[in-house]
């Protein structure tokens, strides 16, 4: 590459650097070979676990497959089943869509208003942030049973307590009206985890200038955070709500532990249906065919916070980060 | 995802201006945060009453006579403690298989030029939004059914010894992208080869990494129901989370029922089982926040 095109090549010349080029790509090939050795557990992990189970459910989804009698071919009956003739799904399916449409937004705005009131200077602060913090590390089981301990109807503390102000308590995860927004409850305890902390990332990196350009404007606190604040957080905000809607599509442990899905399917969720056809009923094909019924849904609301952020979501250097 | 390691700083200073909205918000999170802190007082209350103390409504908001011996007791109902043994063993196991395995794939994605590398890592990339339960059946028969390893915790360990996680890969791979390729090339003319410079010069550069990765792998690992629900058949076996499913059955089925006053016990076993998480956190919590901050994962 350094040579000159004036120069004209001389056999002799040409010939070392033939055999340069050999001995190049002979350092090139120990170095692929390195690179191939070192991922080389991730690639048959891969093979083997990923993209292998992946072929085998998307076949398994098209076959009536009742463990432990062999799959058959069945087209897309599960498809078809899970709409037409299973009552569970839609069941699950409304359950789900509910928690997510009230878990994400309710989540967001507690994580966000605990971000707000930490990004103060105050007395304290570490130490505060530290206790709105543990809520999220604590198992999804043990929180499970603390909230059960807690919201127990007869002799819980939550009922004796509204007792005392001359108000009858709910029967919070024994009532169908109430077990789903006891949940939620549940899901609010965990506020002040990692979405807290990112939206605090988020509002330290808004220029303080904007601020005191505003005040000299005499905009009015609420003013400030209309204008300032939730358009500089969008991005935090959208990266927060795609991946808490994701996750609140899979709820699964609170759900199980609590209630294992009652009173009355009341909080049977979609990945509980998933798991009693997969390990209760040993029904492979049709769960199969559900997880992939999840995977699209997943994909289609993420396509469309995707799409519908154009229109919300700003990004100061216009180079959509994330 | 490139967010700036920021939250450690102190807060900016922002107007200080003294009013009754300040103080308004400072009460605001002084409640909230005693709010947020009860449900563990209340369960180390629950855990240390004595039976008949349980259901007094009223309830006490303190237990009178504190009973340490809960802690003993709930390890005779059920072998308790060695359910916490069983999970500090896979924690540990599948912990450190993701870890070695993620930082020598990401120091094979970062380090080496290979036909096929961009391709490969895009793949990688993508398979992190993939949701596990496309790909649970056929491992799970693959594991119990054709490896036959069953009630084993070798379903539990082993996925994370190949590759350890899309995401550990990620993340190793760009830090290891982020060091100078001269103290690579320094290191090939004083005869190192890829295998030393990645033990002598590589992870010692990376323990802010590896401790922000080794968090997540012990909350994934410690908090995780489905694995050992499904794997983990034998009683015996049970990790803490299955074993407090088991602790609750074997107490009579539920909280929530008159009569059956055995809460204290599933209370000691809750705080058993969270005590681990809250003193690693205590000891880390500058890590747990970068960790947040660098990688956006929720727990």
């Amino acid at each position: 590459m350094t040579q000159s095109t004036t120069v004209q090549l001389t056999g002799a010349q040409l010939s070392s650097s033939v055999t340069r080029k050999r001995r190049l790509s002979r350092v090139a090939l120990l170095e692929e070979a390195w690179g191939y050795l070192f991922i080389l557990p991730w690639l048959l992990g891969f093979v083997i676990l990923t993209l292998g189970p992946m072929v085998i459910s998307l076949y398994w989804s098209f076959t009536k497959y009742e463990f432990p009698l062999p799959a058959k071919w069945y087209g897309v009956q599960n498809y078809i089943n899970a709409f037409t003739q299973d009552d569970l799904f839609p069941t699950a399916l409304w359950n789900t869509v509910y928690y997510v449409i009230f878990s994400v937004p309710l989540g967001l705005a507690a994580s966000l208003l605990l971000a707000l009131l930490l990004d103060r200077k105050l007395p304290g602060r570490a130490v505060l942030r530290t206790v709105y913090y543990i809520p999220s590390i604590v198992p999804a089981v043990v929180s499970a049973f603390l909230f059960s301990y807690l919201f127990q109807p007869e002799y819980g503390l939550v009922n004796s307590m509204l007792k005392g102000w001359g108000i009858v308590g709910p029967g919070w995860f024994n009532s169908v009206s109430w077990v789903k927004p006891t949940l939620i409850l549940l899901a609010l305890w965990g506020a002040g985890g990692p979405t807290m902390i990112i939206f605090l990332a988020g509002l330290q990196n808004i220029p303080t200038d904007l601020y005191e350009a505003a005040e000299v404007d005499g905009a009015g606190r609420l003013q400030q955070f209309w204008s300032i604040t939730l358009p500089m957080l969008s991005p935090t905000i959208f990266f927060n709500l795609v991946t808490g809607i994701i996750a609140a599509f899979k709820i699964f442990t609170a759900a199980y532990v609590a209630t294992g899905g009652g009173p009355y399917y009341a909080s049977y969720f979609y990945v509980l249906h998933l798991f009693n056809n997969f390990f209760k009923y040993l029904n492979m094909g049709y769960a199969s065919a559900l997880a992939w019924i999840l995977f699209v849904i997943i994909m289609i609301f993420t396509a469309i916070q995707l799409k519908v952020a154009r229109r919300w979501v700003y990004y100061e250097s216009e180079t959509a980060g994330f | 995802m490139a967010v700036q390691l920021q939250t450690a700083q102190p807060p900016k200073a922002k107007r200080v201006n003294f009013s009754l909205f300040n103080l308004f918000a400072t009460l605001l999170t002084i409640a909230l945060a005693l709010l947020f802190f009860f449900p563990f007082y209340w369960a180390v209350v629950g855990a240390l009453k004595q039976p008949n103390e349980l259901q007094v409504v009223p309830p006490l908001l303190y237990p009178p006579v504190p009973q340490w011996k809960n802690f003993i007791e709930v390890g005779n109902v059920l072998p308790f403690y060695r359910y916490l043994w069983n999970t500090i063993v896979i924690t540990v196991i599948g912990s450190i298989g993701g870890l070695v395995s993620s930082s020598l794939v990401g120091y094979g994605f970062a380090s080496f030029r290979f036909r096929g590398r961009n391709t490969l890592f895009v793949i990688l990339l993508t398979t992190i939004a993939l949701p596990g339960e496309v790909t649970m059946i056929p491992t799970y028969i693959l594991f119990v059914n054709v490896l036959g390893w069953g009630n084993s915790i070798l379903p539990l360990i082993v996925p994370s010894f190949f590759g350890g996680g899309a995401f550990s890969i990620f993340l190793f791979r760009q830090f290891f992208a982020s060091i100078p390729k001269e103290l690579n090339d320094a290191a090939k003319i004083d005869g190192c080869g890829p295998l030393r410079y990645y033990l002598r010069i590589l992870l010692p550069l990376s323990m802010p990494v590896i401790i922000t990765l080794a968090i997540l792998w012990f909350q994934f690992y410690w908090n995780d129901l489905l694995g050992p629900l499904i794997y983990l058949t034998d009683q015996e076996k049970s990790t803490i989370t299955t074993g407090l499913l088991a602790l609750r059955s074997t107490l009579g089925g539920s909280f929530s029922r008159r009569g059956q006053a055995m809460d204290h016990l599933l209370m000691a076993g809750s705080l058993i089982g969270m005590l681990p998480s809250i003193l690693i956190f205590f000891a880390l919590q500058r890590y747990f926040i970068k960790g947040v901050i660098m990688t956006g994962i929720k727990g």
